[in-house]
């Protein structure tokens, strides 16, 4: 039962909870307490002495942070001494901190400057010369550090302790001495570091692309969206002028709290990278030349609507994409199947059959162990990454990681080290040991018992070269935490997967690493789904989208991804429409399919692999330059907000989907009663989009506010499945196993183009087990060729123990031209160039 | 590099206490003691044995002044300049000692015997003034008893 205490506060009673600081109950009270060093979300030190109290029978004055509530306390805030005292305090910080405001980036947003406004004096009796320490001293490549102007709060060495649990800065010497550091002034390397510019009182700590770039009170903030994963954090856009400047963390949470990583941080400068297209591109005489839109807009939508007149409609093929913002997505799907007559919609990335989301960002914090079927969370969601350390740092959260490369978080748990591939046989070994285990209690057991006899450790082990004394650790910590949360990615079987839950209960879910996997599956973009899951087969569904668009909708289903770029080559596919997404980083078959093409289009902020390839290419605004809404990895709506005008030039990818119609159909057409694509902004295609989507109907702009919006989902009950686990056979002459997957910051579309980025972005790296190099005289730093049946590309090794012997490792976007499919390890051989 | 014998000592300090943390200090001593100073790679893996971050180590090093993170002579000798040993003309005995090995207090002469430090009371006030020089104490010192000290250290 709670307990309750009665304290009395300046003279006002109140009843809170045992174990409150004063500091707590006064805020019930609603009277201020000033502080410097306290923050809500770490643990307080009462280090800055700032909210010093007069208690009732306590001797000397009390902090007010750190001081718990006892019956009958009884508090004074604001008594002569304690408002002295506080004066004092503030003396004796300024004593020492350098009055450079007029050239200090925190100026206009700085605690320092703001208490010492309210509750300071006016006047420095100080005279003396004030001490000196170092100042503009980078910590990496994106903190700067300004030891004159540090108050030695210790936020940000509390943050990097309590949340990543990356204790990279501490207090180092000792008095007037002491300076905040890294040990022997090494640069930061935690992935969420950018945090503590804002968590800094003062100004300490600052953003290095943002270094005098703009005076906090010139910027204009709007309250957005992070879209460079799927995580969706809550941020604070600011520009000046049209530029977007940085990113802050804005409070969500059930999102990101209010913290943000780097990627999300400093990446959003993307936007302004000298890269951006700026003018529509059209080929002439194999090259891609500039156009006005008018032109470019007309040649598109002439020679789409003669490939579908002289074919039929179902040689039109459009591909949306995870990273397109809903209202993109929908008018894509729309206008394939309402202006071209096809069904051909799909996009990479699009969550499988029995996929689903997880119930949030935050649910590692809910669960046992924290399971990663072959995803490592930092790459692919680092704000997932964060929830799960912070889990395990306050929860005793454990991590059990399958799979060939070794994540961070393993280190609060166990590596099951596997070749690529073997995922699904390592946790059939481990069903095999919970299934034995008295400790677990489910009527699914027996079956399982039997289901798993195949896969006992030693077996496992052998096929999969994973320990067995990892294993037993592994099945350790599932057995006595329960609760599993399972991440898995995008080629997982599901099988085994339902059958731990059906063991341990828990959840699994669907790591998405783009920004609107759920949504643009939502919005229809699927060859056989309606917006709204409704299948293209069912006459009903047809009717009323037939309707609602003004068209006849075919009633066949169409091409996924896979089956539309096979089909390019064989004419069955002659022209594409591709909306946000650089298909040939992501899609092996990709560049060769798309150059057999007839007519391709695409729409994109930079001339990436894949717009290289297209006939046209049209510009389109980023997620920060127009309205659109997204679909996170649990399902949670979100907005993202316009901060800036697209340059001069660009238009959103909605309304360049639109525009083509207009082409299309001539602009009179548009303009009458009966069309269908008259769209001044994103909201009324929202409007749109929520009169044909029941889950969204309630869904406006202004309900989905700057918080999101999360429909309700019901845990749904898994029942057990047997499965069947095909181990990979290596071909002769492949010796090894190529696994792909997204580093912290990728060279993907579109954080490549980040100029912040820039310095920290993952090269052409190839992991190797030094094992694997010593044989072919292979070291860090060798060029080397990986070559699969497929193809080969030249890669710099990096040779270390975090991939399993037998595997290699690369990001998706170096190496996806070899891959087998999509999401599927590879074999291929490796040598030196 | 740490002794395997350091390592294993270092574990079982940190089995001495309720909190494994609270063995940093024993254990950075244990460290000096074999390498007579605590230079980074000393630290870092006294970090890792502690299961602490480099950073956490070289706060606490940092924070001590007995500490020596960087290399000190074969004899380290440390004269107490508080007020006791100061009355009692502590500054002349490292005037004395100053000028007899010719380097400035924080330095070390460069044949690597001597390296000389002011430090805080050292606790022997009714003896003043006073030094160590490694583990042993000096007291009621002269210049003449300094010039036979140093003389026999030299002839060791």
């Amino acid at each position: 039962m709670e307990v309750l205490v009665n304290v009395t506060i300046d003279g006002q009673q109140v009843s809170v909870r045992a174990g409150t600081t004063i500091l707590d109950a006064a805020k019930q009270l609603g009277i201020p307490i000033p502080t410097f060093c306290y923050y809500a979300k770490l643990v307080g030190i009462g280090a800055c002495r700032m909210c010093l109290v007069e208690v009732e029978k306590m001797r000397g004055l009390q902090t007010a942070c750190t001081t718990k509530v006892q019956e009958g306390m009884v508090v004074r805030t604001n008594t002569p001494e304690v408002v002295q005292t506080r004066q004092g305090m503030l003396e004796f910080l300024l004593t020492n901190h350098p009055l450079d405001c007029p050239i200090c980036d925190k100026g206009g947003e700085c605690d320092l400057q703001d208490q010492v406004f309210q509750f300071g004096g006016t006047v420095s009796r100080y005279v003396e010369e004030k001490r000196h320490k170092a100042k503009a001293k980078p910590l990496g490549p994106f903190v700067m550090k300004d030891e004159e102007r540090c108050i030695l709060c210790r936020r940000c060495i509390r943050f990097l302790e309590e949340w990543p649990g990356d204790p990279e800065l501490d207090a180092f010497e000792r008095g007037r001495n002491t300076v905040v550091d890294t040990f022997y002034g090494r640069p930061l390397t935690s992935p969420f570091s950018g945090n503590v510019i804002d968590l800094c009182p003062v100004g300490a700590l600052t953003s290095i692309p943002f270094r005098f770039k703009a005076r906090s009170w010139e910027l204009k903030r709007t309250p957005s969206i992070c879209t460079l994963c799927g995580a969706g954090c809550n941020l604070t856009l600011d520009a000046k002028a049209n530029r977007l400047l940085r990113a802050v963390g804005r409070e969500n949470p059930d999102v990101n709290d209010e913290w943000l990583c780097d990627r999300g941080r400093f990446g959003q400068d993307y936007v302004r990278s000298d890269q951006r297209l700026t003018s529509p591109l059209i080929r002439k005489d194999g090259q891609l030349q500039p156009a006005t839109w008018d032109e470019a807009l007309a040649f598109a939508a002439r020679r789409i609507q003669d490939i579908a007149q002289t074919a039929n409609p179902d040689v039109v093929a459009a591909v949306g994409s995870a990273r397109a913002s809903n209202e993109a997505n929908y008018l894509l799907q729309k206008w394939a199947r309402a202006v071209v007559g096809t069904n051909n919609v799909d996009f990479a990335g699009r969550p499988a059959d029995g996929f689903a989301p997880l119930s949030s960002v935050t649910a590692p914090l809910r669960a046992g162990v924290v399971v990663l079927l072959g995803v490592d969370p930092l790459g692919d969601a680092p704000m997932v990454d964060l929830w799960i350390r912070r889990a395990a740092l306050t929860k005793g959260t454990r991590v059990v990681a399958i799979g060939p490369k070794r994540p961070v978080v393993s280190r609060y748990g166990v590596w099951l080290g596997c070749r690529p591939g073997t995922e699904s046989a390592v946790l059939a070994a481990l069903l095999h040991l919970l299934a034995r285990d008295e400790r677990v209690q489910a009527p699914a057991k027996a079956d399982l018992a039997g289901w798993t006899k195949d896969y006992a450790p030693d077996r496992v082990a052998e096929a999969t070269g994973v320990s067995v004394q990892a294993l037993k650790q592994a099945a350790d910590f599932l057995a006595a935490k329960g609760s599993p949360l399972v991440l898995y990615g995008g080629g997982a079987d599901l099988s085994p997967v339902r059958d731990l839950l059906a063991l341990l209960g828990g959840e699994a879910g669907y790591l998405a690493p783009k920004p609107n996997a759920w949504g643009a599956l939502l919005m229809g973009v699927a060859p056989d789904r309606y917006p709204g899951g409704a299948s293209v087969e069912d006459a009903k569904a047809r009717d009323s989208f037939g309707k609602q668009w003004d068209a006849r909708l075919s009633p066949r289903k169409g091409l996924a991804l896979a089956d539309m770029l096979a089909g390019c080559r064989e004419g069955i596919v002659q022209a594409m429409l591709v909306v946000e997404s650089d298909l040939v980083r992501e899609h092996p078959a990709a560049a060769e399919a798309l150059r057999t093409l007839r007519f391709l289009v695409v729409v994109d902020q930079f001339l990436t692999a894949t717009a290289e390839l297209a006939d046209v290419v049209l510009p389109s605004a980023a997620p920060s330059e127009t309205d659109g809404t997204f679909l996170n990895l649990a399902k949670r709506l979100q907005r993202a907000a316009q901060a800036t005008y697209p340059p001069k030039g660009v238009r959103p990818a909605w309304r360049v989907i639109a525009d083509l119609v207009d082409a299309a159909q001539g602009k009179d057409k548009k303009r009458g009663a009966e069309s269908h694509w008259d769209y001044e902004t994103a909201a009324e295609i929202w409007r749109e989009i929520t009169r044909g989507v029941p889950v969204c109907r309630e869904c406006t702009y202004e309900t989905i506010g700057t918080a999101g919006w999360q429909p309700e989902s019901a845990a749904e009950k898994v029942k057990p499945v047997p499965f069947a686990v095909e181990y990979p056979v290596a071909p002769e002459g492949y010796p090894l196993t190529l696994a792909a997957g997204q580093a912290l910051f990728p060279k993907a579309t579109p954080a490549r183009y980040s100029p912040a980025l820039a310095p920290v972005l993952w090269g052409d790296v190839l992991l190797v087990h030094p094992k694997d190099a010593e044989g072919r005289g292979i070291k860090t730093g060798d060029a080397v060729r990986v070559a699969s049946a497929r193809g080969a590309v030249e890669l710099k090794a990096r040779l270390t123990d975090e991939v399993v012997p037998g595997c290699v490792w690369a990001c998706l976007e170096s190496v996806a031209a070899l891959l087998e499919a999509p999401d599927k390890a590879t074999h291929v051989k490796l040598s030196r160039s | 590099m740490l002794s395997d014998k350091a390592k294993s000592e270092i574990q079982q300090l940190k089995a001495r206490y309720p909190h494994p943390n609270s063995a940093l200090l024993p254990a950075l001593a244990l460290a000096q003691k074999e390498h007579g100073w605590l230079s980074p790679e000393v630290l870092e893996e006294v970090a890792e044995v502690m299961g602490l971050s480099p950073a956490q180590v070289g706060s606490v090093a940092s924070f001590y002044t007995m500490f020596n993170r960087r290399p000190v002579g074969k004899y380290l000798v440390q004269v107490c300049t508080n007020v006791a040993c100061s009355l009692l003309g502590a500054e002349h005995i490292v005037e004395h000692l100053k000028r007899k090995l010719g380097i400035n207090v924080g330095e070390t002469t460069p044949d690597g015997l001597f390296t000389l430090l002011e430090v805080e009371c050292l606790g022997s006030c009714g003896t003043a003034p006073v030094m160590q020089v490694n583990d042993t104490y000096y007291e009621n010192l002269t210049a003449e008893k300094i010039d036979q000290i140093l003389a026999e250290l030299r002839r060791r």
